[in-house]
């Protein structure tokens, strides 16, 4: 067609080609191309029910002979002209069409392309077909590879569709009833009409999910006990915990169940499995994004009619019906949650005792979670795992954390106290106290941050001369010397590294200039210019400790006693904090100097 | 070296080596943060600092710093309140035992973006330095020389200067290109942003809705609601209130994006109250309120006083004197937070008369 100067021409289609893609690519497994097929006979038993209002309609699939693969139903069937226009015409599908004249919600294929699933397992296909339109006819449709077919009548039959797959060798594994019927199981357990493998007489997929089953009559411990056999039977990785419904809303049409894994999680453990149901045909078996991320100890069934498959049909489009449905799982999971701790505390004890860290980071995701888990989860703490309430007991009212695990000198003071400390450098537990303090009105004490030592340290005043020799005598470079008081009493002294302080040190120092480039230390010295100059590290020294006590007596009465205990002390600062708080190798040698002067000092004051 | 080169050797390396977990952990860091599960970030990452600290491996204790401060003040927008642990990230980073690692740069990127939140104006002409210092150092190949190419094209903006912000783009994704790679979602959207800035909303649009920006969206979350933010707020430029309406994402979606989606999503509300498209003035009235909070808690007083004008703009709209008077209370707080507080003065005043004369 031509428009002025402009031609307007057809795209030409390689039909093998494109069979060749479609067929390879298309499906990820050939299970998924005989669900397809399964679906199609679904579709057609539908479509007799709309057209004629017969409420029939059975499934079988079955395996004749080796590496052959059977499908029949008793559906609508086809006219030879339907056979043209639908079955081999890729991309036009009759279901699409009829479910557009009727907005049946029943219909499940879309695209036209299920068939085209046939050519993915066999070398030949071969279908049979008596349309519920003129019973008299039958037709034979035969084709290998899909790209050109014959179409011949044949004597009449029952109404309905047979298709026969001969399947390539390295499908011939399928051909066993066995394993169509465990495949069938899963893919069709929603499926609303009955699926049989071979020449069983009772459907894969007879028993309705819990949901769908009236059981209002049951006893509760019943109830629980089927949703926990159907989560089973579709996810059999874990043995569920505990159930919870989804249900569907006027806005929402998602529903099924989520069930808490039994496998122990930790931390940010992924064992999400969501199998997502459209039309009653299993499309997802693995969206986990369904659920929230924080949900890794949860699996479950959603079925919704809204959501729409890509063209593969093992996926969802993520739409605004996806995003609604999500939104809704979470919604439901955590009312479940709440429910299970309400109603069923064995398994909810159960729930906690396998899932605590995953527990611990779901709280901090939403409010009613973190409600909800407050004072169940533990934490880790010096004292072992312990729930936050009992960490603020053993604290006297605070709850004390450690932000890194290098606070060793921190976790010896506390350790000295039996005050427990919760350990921030673990999964959640930093964000989780936080929150919790400010939830429930406690004093929080960050050790190895600087607010930690308002809480932990009250200034002790000293005279000048007094504070000048306890610097000169216990002091190292770069420690500013603080006289306090502090529990215990019997730790004289310790060192509390500034870490602002240590940062715009090092930020200023002559050599960063060399390493660093100058635009982006300039930038960084913009922060560092706002601390004041202060020496990196503060010595707190015990003025509730005898020892200090004593030292500061003896200084006027022996001093050279007073300088030899002196060194002790400052021998054992060295060794555990290090100097300026920052312990190395080189300290431990000066430590052991210290001490080791100290104690030939008071030998040989003996000998004296 | 390619970061991702390094990073899925040295994830492999972990997991060989029997820290299954620590590697798993690693591995779905970045994902949580593109994903905006801040609160997972935050619950992860003090443990990841603790291993890789203990197994003494610098180099992915400078990733995980990084992709914990991406969380903070690239996606949640903070401000003073990061500016220690943002320092103290670019130092450790430069150190001897982590300065080759290929992560280290991208430190450099958090601490312009930290000034970016706490006046991105005021500190314009620095974080462009800094920007051109980082991007002459590494060649285009580096993810790095993407981000880095952003924080410049982003910093010239702040700076007054869209045609130079959009000059910049355009060098940026020719020497991607030329290098072959690709230009990566995140700076293409750069180029709508320059566009809007010089007031082209129409050849914004026209960016945005091309199949090669809307291929970014998946698997990027994050990259989908930025641009649907950026359209929205393209369609409201160009007075397709209704349109805008309809493609502005709701509010919970925005929410986590502190940094930028705050900022795109109340000036499309502003036009679209303005124009009499906002159907639940309450709930709006709410829901802005939230996003102020928001704004404080992050520490960033530059964004937050120009979010809290516009918010006082609105308010003035919706005749809701009390918000108003509110909002500017706010913006006023937060103006003596910035650079040079007496720019933010004449906005200031314009508000507070057009307060007045509410009835």
């Amino acid at each position: 067609m031509r428009g002025g100067d402009v031609e307007i021409r057809a795209t030409d289609v390689d039909v093998s080609g494109l069979l060749t893609v479609l067929g390879a690519h298309l499906y990820s497994s050939p299970v998924v191309a005989l669900r397809e097929l399964v679906q199609n006979a679904h579709d057609s038993i539908v479509r007799r029910r709309i057209e004629t209002g017969w409420n029939g309609g059975v499934i079988r699939v079955r395996c004749p002979s080796y590496g052959v693969i059977v499908i029949e139903d008793d559906g609508a069937g086809l006219t030879e002209q339907e056979i043209h226009s639908f079955l081999a015409t890729i991309g036009r599908g009759y279901t699409r069409e009829l479910r557009e004249q009727t907005g049946s919600n029943e219909l499940i294929g879309l695209f036209g392309l299920g068939f085209l699933s046939a050519f993915v397992l066999a070398r030949e296909v071969v279908l049979e077909t008596t349309p519920v339109s003129d019973p008299a006819e039958r037709w034979v449709y035969r084709s290998a590879g899909g790209q050109r077919y014959t179409v011949a009548r044949t004597s009449a039959g029952e109404v309905g569709t047979r298709v026969k797959l001969q399947l390539f060798p390295h499908h011939t594994g399928l051909a066993d009833e066995p394993t169509l019927k465990r495949v069938l199981t899963r893919y069709c357990a929603l499926l609303p009409m009955p699926v049989l493998v071979g020449e069983a007489a009772d459907a894969v997929n007879a028993e309705l999910p819990p949901w769908r089953r009236e059981t209002m009559n049951l006893h509760p411990a019943l109830r629980r006990r089927q949703k926990l056999e159907f989560a089973t039977r579709i996810d059999n990785r874990f043995e569920p915990l505990a159930t919870m419904d989804v249900v569907a809303t006027t806005k929402v049409d998602a529903r099924g169940m989520l069930w808490v894994n039994g496998g122990g999680s930790y931390a940010t453990s992924d064992q999400r499995r969501v199998a997502v149901f459209v039309r009653g045909m299993l499309i997802d078996d693995d969206a986990r994004e369904l659920l929230p991320g924080w949900a890794g100890f949860v699996s479950g069934v959603i079925e919704s009619n809204s959501l729409t498959p890509t063209a593969s049909r093992e996926d969802l489009q993520r739409d605004g019906v996806w995003k609604a449905v999500r939104e809704h799982v979470a919604e439901q999971l955590i009312t479940g949650l709440g429910e299970i701790a309400a109603t069923q505390q064995e398994a909810w004890r159960r729930v906690l005792r396998r899932h605590n860290e995953a527990l611990l980071g779901a709280a901090l995701c939403d409010p009613r979670l973190f409600a909800l888990l407050a004072d169940q989860v533990t934490i880790p703490t010096t004292q072992g795992d312990l729930t936050a309430a009992a960490v603020v007991r053993g604290g006297g009212g605070s709850l004390h954390v450690a932000i890194e695990s290098e606070d060793g000198l921190a976790a010896t003071l506390f350790r000295a106290l039996r005050t427990p400390v919760a350990r921030g450098e673990r999964f959640a537990v930093l964000p989780f106290v936080r929150r919790y303090v400010d939830a429930h009105d406690v004093r929080l004490v960050e050790i190895g941050s600087g607010s930690a030592e308002g809480a932990l340290f009250q200034p002790a005043a000293v005279n000048p001369d007094d504070r000048g020799w306890l610097t000169g005598a216990l002091a190292d470079e770069g420690e500013v010397l603080i006289t306090s008081t502090f529990k215990p009493a019997d730790l004289p002294l310790i060192v509390l590294p500034d870490r602002e302080a240590q940062l715009k040190q090092r930020i200023e120092a002559d050599d960063a200039d060399g390493r660093i480039s100058s635009g982006a230390l300039n930038l960084a010295r913009q922060y560092t210019g706002t601390i004041e100059s202060r020496p990196p590290a503060r010595l707190h020294v015990n003025m509730a400790s005898d020892a200090i006590l004593a030292i500061l007596q003896a200084r006027h009465e022996n001093p050279a006693g007073a300088e030899l205990a002196a060194r002790v002390l400052r021998g054992m600062k060295r060794m555990t904090n290090g100097v300026s708080g920052d312990p190395g190798a080189e300290d431990m040698i000066l430590a052991l100097d210290d001490i080791a002067a100290a104690v030939v000092g008071l030998c040989r004051s003996g000998d004296r | 070296m390619n970061i991702y080169t390094w990073y899925h050797a040295a994830l492999r390396d972990l997991s060989t080596q029997g820290h299954l977990q620590l590697a798993r952990q690693l591995k779905g860091l970045p994902s949580l943060v593109a994903t905006g599960e801040h609160q997972q970030v935050d619950a992860v990452v003090p443990e990841l600092l603790a291993a890789t600290r203990a197994i003494q491996l610098p180099w992915l204790e400078v990733f995980v710093t990084h992709w914990w401060l991406q969380s903070r003040v690239s996606r949640r927008g903070e401000g003073a309140s990061a500016l220690f642990d943002v320092t103290n990230a670019f130092e450790r980073a430069h150190r001897a035992e982590a300065s080759d690692c290929p992560q280290s740069i991208c430190t450099t990127e958090d601490l312009t973006i930290c000034y970016a939140n706490i006046d991105g104006p005021g500190y314009a002409a620095e974080r462009i330095n800094v920007a051109d210092e980082s991007v002459s150092r590494i060649d285009p190949s580096w993810a790095c020389f993407q981000c880095m190419s952003q924080a410049r094209i982003e910093a010239l903006i702040d700076a007054g200067r869209p045609d130079a912000a959009l000059d910049a783009f355009h060098h940026a994704s020719r020497q991607v290109t030329a290098y072959g790679g690709t230009v990566s979602g995140y700076l293409a959207l750069k180029l709508p942003h320059a566009l809007l800035a010089l007031e082209r909303p129409d050849e914004a649009l026209n960016v945005l809705e091309s199949e090669s920006m809307a291929r970014h969206d998946r698997p990027h979350v994050e990259l989908a609601v930025r641009r649907a933010l950026l359209i929205a707020l393209a369609l409201a430029r160009l007075g397709s209130h209704e349109r805008a309406r309809t493609v502005l994402p709701p509010f919970d979606e925005a929410r986590p994006w502190v940094a930028e989606g705050h900022r795109l999503w109340i000036e499309t509300v502003q036009a679209l109250v303005t124009s009499g498209h906002v159907p639940d003035e309450e709930l709006l009235a709410g829901q802005l309120d939230t996003l102020l909070q928001d704004q404080i808690a992050a520490h960033a007083p530059r964004r937050c006083a120009e979010l809290a004008l516009i918010v006082g703009r609105i308010a003035v709209a919706r005749h809701a004197r009390d918000a108003a008077s509110s909002a500017l209370d706010t913006a006023r707080e937060q103006a003596l937070g910035i650079r040079r507080p007496d720019e933010l003065e004449p906005a200031l005043c314009a508000l507070a008369v057009e307060i007045d004369r509410l009835p």
